[in-house]
Formats: C-alpha cells, structure tokens, sequence
C-alpha cells in the first residue's frame, strides 16, 4: 500500500538559518511515458545531513539528478531560497554511485579534484596556483592530503568517496548529493565516512546521502527522506523507519531493521 | 645503415616519410580520445564510410575532389549517427552499422561502375609514393590544427570523457566537445588516405593509443607515449614497406600491431599481481 499523503514530522531540527539551503517544490521527472518521479517536495536546512531512503528504482537518483540540474524537470530547486535555473546550481555537487564511475580511466586524484575548478575559468584558461592551492586544501580536509599523483584506480571505495567530496568542496559546493555511497564500503569505512560528514555538517555543508541500509540510516542521519515515485516520508529517522512509512516506501519487500 | 637512409634518398620517399611522421602525431594525439571514449569502432566505421564519399567525388571531379568526398561523407556520417541515435529502440553501435555499410557499399558500386583507377586502390590502400609538395602542406595544416584545438580543450576532453555530467554542471559545453571529436576523427581520416589508405586508418588511430593505454596511469602521459608509438611505428613501418616492398598502410599496422604485442606482454606481471592483490 502506497499512502496518498506524505507522512510529514514536526520533529525534524530546526535550521537556524531561516531560509533552507536546498528546498524542492512538485519536483517531477519523466523518462518517456514511465513518470519516474512525482510532485517531491521536501526542503533542507544548513548544515543537516540527511539520508534519502527507498528501494532500487524508487527514483533516488533520479531525485539527485534533477536537484543537480543533470535532467530535465518540472517543479522548482530552490538555493537560498532562491529559484534556480538548472545552470545555475553549480554549489549542488553530485557524488555518482561507485557503478557509475570508470574507476579505470587514467586520470590522478589532483586531477579529478581541480576538475572542480572548472566553473572559475573560462574555456581556454589553465589551472593556476590558486586552484592547485585549493586543491590541496580540499585533499587535506578528506584527508587525502598529497594524494595528487596518485591515480583514482589505486584507491579503495572509501578513498575514492573522499576524492569525489574533495571535488565538490573544491567546487566550492555546500550542497552534496551521495548516490549509494555506503554501496560495497566496510563497516569501519563507512565509520570514517560519517566522521568526515559530521564534519563538514558542521562545517554548514548540506549532504544528502542515497542508501538502501535502513540501520545506517537509523543510527547515522539527522533526518530521512522515504521515496518511492513520490515523498513518503520526511523527518527524523525513528519517525520515518516506522513500520506504515516503511509499508508505504518498500510495499512486500520490507527489510528487516537492525534493533 | 644505408639500408636505413635509402628510403630517404628521393624527394618522392622524403614527402612519403614527413607524411608518416604527420600521421604517426595526429593519429595517436586523436586516437588518445578515441579509446578513452570506447570510439574505436566509431573510427573503423568512419573510416569504411570515407570510402562512398570518396567512390562519388572520384566519379564527379576526379583525383581532386577526393579530400572533398571524405570531408562530406565524415559530415554525412556525423549527421545521420546523430538522428538515428535519437531513436530509443536503437543503440549507437547498430546506428553505426548501418550507416558505415551503407556508405561503404555506395562506395563499392561506384567503384565498380567507374573506370577502374589506380587511385581509388590508393585511397583504400594508401599509396605514400604518390604524395605531392601540396598534399604534404595539406596534411601539416590539417594536423596542426587538430593538434593545437586537442592541447587546447585537453582539460575539456578530459573531464567531459570521464564525468559528462560534471563537466557540464561546471560550464564544459559538452555537445561541442563531442562534435570537436568526430571533426577531429574526419580530418586524421583525411590526412590518413595517402599515407596508410582509409581502411588501415584506424590502426593508427587506435593501436597506439590502446598501447599507450596500457602502460601509463594519467591522460597527458597516455598522450604522449602513444605519439612516441605513433611516430615510430610510422618511421619502421616505411623503412620496412621500402625494403619489403610492400603496401607501406598494412606494414606499418603491422608493426603498430607488434608494439601493440610487446606493450600487452610487458603489463601482464602488473596485472597478474594486481589480480592477486585484489
């Protein structure tokens, strides 16, 4: 059973900025006939780290991938509270999922990471020190600090995560969206993963994260979006993992939650 | 050594050596991006396709149309990939198919209707004999320009290679990137049909960037050695085609092939203990 309504929380932390750093209103996506995703609207405090939930094609990606400008929409993404265009959401850095990445193209951790720059330069402009300094600066704060030569083949799944954040950060993005980057990481990698997260949370950075793992999603978020097609749930994460919103998001194919 | 420099001794064979040195640069700098994109049957069909463009402009304007003929039949290509790509039901490698055997057996019937010419078995085949001064200037400013827009949008083709979807979202213009590509496909096409002729095209497009591929860990160093493959490859391939006479675009593929071997032979004790690592 699938509910009509959103099952919406007051509980949720309140911001304490007034205007919430991302915030989506009737956002829809249709690939074709098949309407992958319909009416979300949810918004999203400075600083909270939220864990988006719901089962393989519920439209979590496509969720990120319309907030990030990467496909076409209706409804509207709002930064600041401002309505922006898809071009203009440059500070929303999306993180793919591990399956999405050619881990064996030649390219090195620097040069992924100064990829982030691009935004600052026009076309026919090299990297200057500046941005070679803010590289470094980005590395240092995933703790990947002088991994520049290395190439993005030789890192574990965690190593690789935190080259993708220093992107965003060299970006300078305070909105990061995270398809499935729990997917095929170890207990103490995601550990270190939540560490870094927290971090930059309370840096201000907004992080949004994609899972399947309903335990993680538990113990770890501030807050948790249920999706399936549509918002199924908003809210702190023991409101949201009950068993109705649950129902709701995954139908038959409950997962049986950690206590 | 003189085994070595007879080759060069003529001004023909010299004309023939500077245009193997021009395509044993622009094939590998192009072909770089070829294998990082998984372009390699694109280049291979482009290269088929060239032959109708080139069969048609043989049969209306002679020997001098022939580089207009594969320019056309490159931007006929281009533009029928990318409205039949469009189609939802249609993946690209059977878009690709059927227009390279389209334009390829266009160019078999007009070959078998028109006289039969020596020069269209060149423009297949390759004929580095027959290179004059003006095709040699030709070349150098077809090469050069592709070389100095891959230097330039090097960053750019990196970046929109590996994560498109990134590279846009940070001001990349994706699209035109794309069509940067297939133009700088068409053009080494071009300067390819008199040195190792269309059909061996791809091989120096391909083998030494998928040899350099296999050796190094970055793009620019990737680059770099496949030019240093290209080049000699090229140079051996012509000293060898002179000595063996035979067809200079099959031996040097041949020896790009060869490298291709020692390269692979070389990188299997790195692979085999990085499977065992993994």
């Amino acid at each position: 059973m699938i509910l009509s309504e959103t099952v919406s929380f007051d509980t949720v932390p309140a911001s304490t900025d007034v205007r919430p750093a991302l915030a989506a209103d009737a956002l829809g996506v249709h690939y074709g006939d098949l309407e992958a995703l319909h009416s979300v609207s949810f918004s999203v405090g400075r600083g909270e780290l939220v864990g988006v939930i719901g089962p393989n094609g519920a439209g979590k990606s496509t969720l990120f991938k319309a907030l990030a400008g990467f496909t076409p929409h209706t409804g509207e993404v709002f930064l600041d509270g401002l309505c922006c265009h898809h071009r203009q959401r440059t500070s929303i850095a999306f993180i793919p999922q591990r399956s999405d990445i050619d881990f064996e193209f030649p390219i090195t951790v620097g040069e992924l990471v100064l990829a982030g720059r691009r935004r600052l330069r026009r076309w026919w402009q090299r990297p200057t020190n500046d941005d070679r300094d803010a590289a470094a600066l980005a590395l240092a704060e995933v703790d990947l600090a002088g991994a520049e030569r290395r190439s993005l083949s030789s890192l574990s799944g965690g190593q690789a995560q935190r080259a993708f954040l220093a992107r965003a950060l060299a970006q300078e993005s305070d909105i990061l969206l995270l398809d499935e980057a729990l997917s095929g990481v170890d207990a103490p990698t995601t550990a270190e993963l939540f560490e870094l997260f927290e971090r930059l949370a309370r840096r201000g950075v907004t992080i949004l994260v994609a899972t399947h793992d309903l335990a993680i999603a538990r113990r770890r978020f501030h807050r948790c979006l249920a999706i399936n097609r549509t918002l199924q749930g908003d809210g702190v994460p023991a409101a949201v993992l009950a068993a109705d919103v649950l129902d709701a998001t995954f139908g038959s194919a409950r997962v049986v939650l950690e206590r | 050594m003189t085994w070595l420099l007879d080759p060069f001794q003529s001004s023909f064979t010299q004309r023939a050596a500077i245009t193997c040195l021009i395509i044993g640069v622009l094939a590998p700098v192009v072909g770089t991006w070829i294998v990082l994109r998984r372009l390699s049957y694109l280049a291979d069909a482009m290269s088929h396709a060239t032959v109708g463009g080139v069969a048609i402009a043989f049969a209306i304007g002679g020997t001098s149309a022939i580089v207009l003929g594969a320019l056309g039949a490159g931007v006929v290509m281009a533009l029928l990939l990318a409205l039949l790509s469009a189609h939802r039901r249609l993946s690209t490698d059977a878009a690709i198919g059927v227009v390279e055997t389209a334009l390829f057996a266009i160019g078999v019937i007009v070959i078998s209707r028109v006289e039969t010419s020596r020069e269209m078995t060149h423009i297949l085949f390759g004929n580095l004999l027959a290179v004059t001064t003006a095709d040699v200037w030709l070349n150098l400013a077809l090469a050069s320009g592709a070389v100095i827009v891959v230097v330039v949008l090097f960053g750019d083709l990196r970046m929109a290679t590996f994560d498109p979807a990134h590279a846009s979202q940070v001001g990349v213009r994706v699209q035109a990137v794309q069509v940067a590509m297939l133009v700088l496909l068409a053009a080494t096409v071009v300067v390819s049909l008199r040195t190792v002729g269309s059909l061996m095209s791809v091989a120096m497009l391909v083998t030494p960037a998928a040899t350099a591929r296999l050796v190094t860990r970055d793009v620019r160093s990737m680059s770099l050695v496949a030019v240093g493959v290209g080049v000699v490859v090229s140079m051996v391939g012509f000293v060898a085609s002179y000595h063996l006479d035979a067809p200079p675009g099959a031996v040097i593929a041949l020896v790009a092939a060869a490298a291709f071997a020692v390269a692979y032979a070389a990188s299997l004790p790195r692979r085999m203990r990085h499977h065992a690592r993994a």
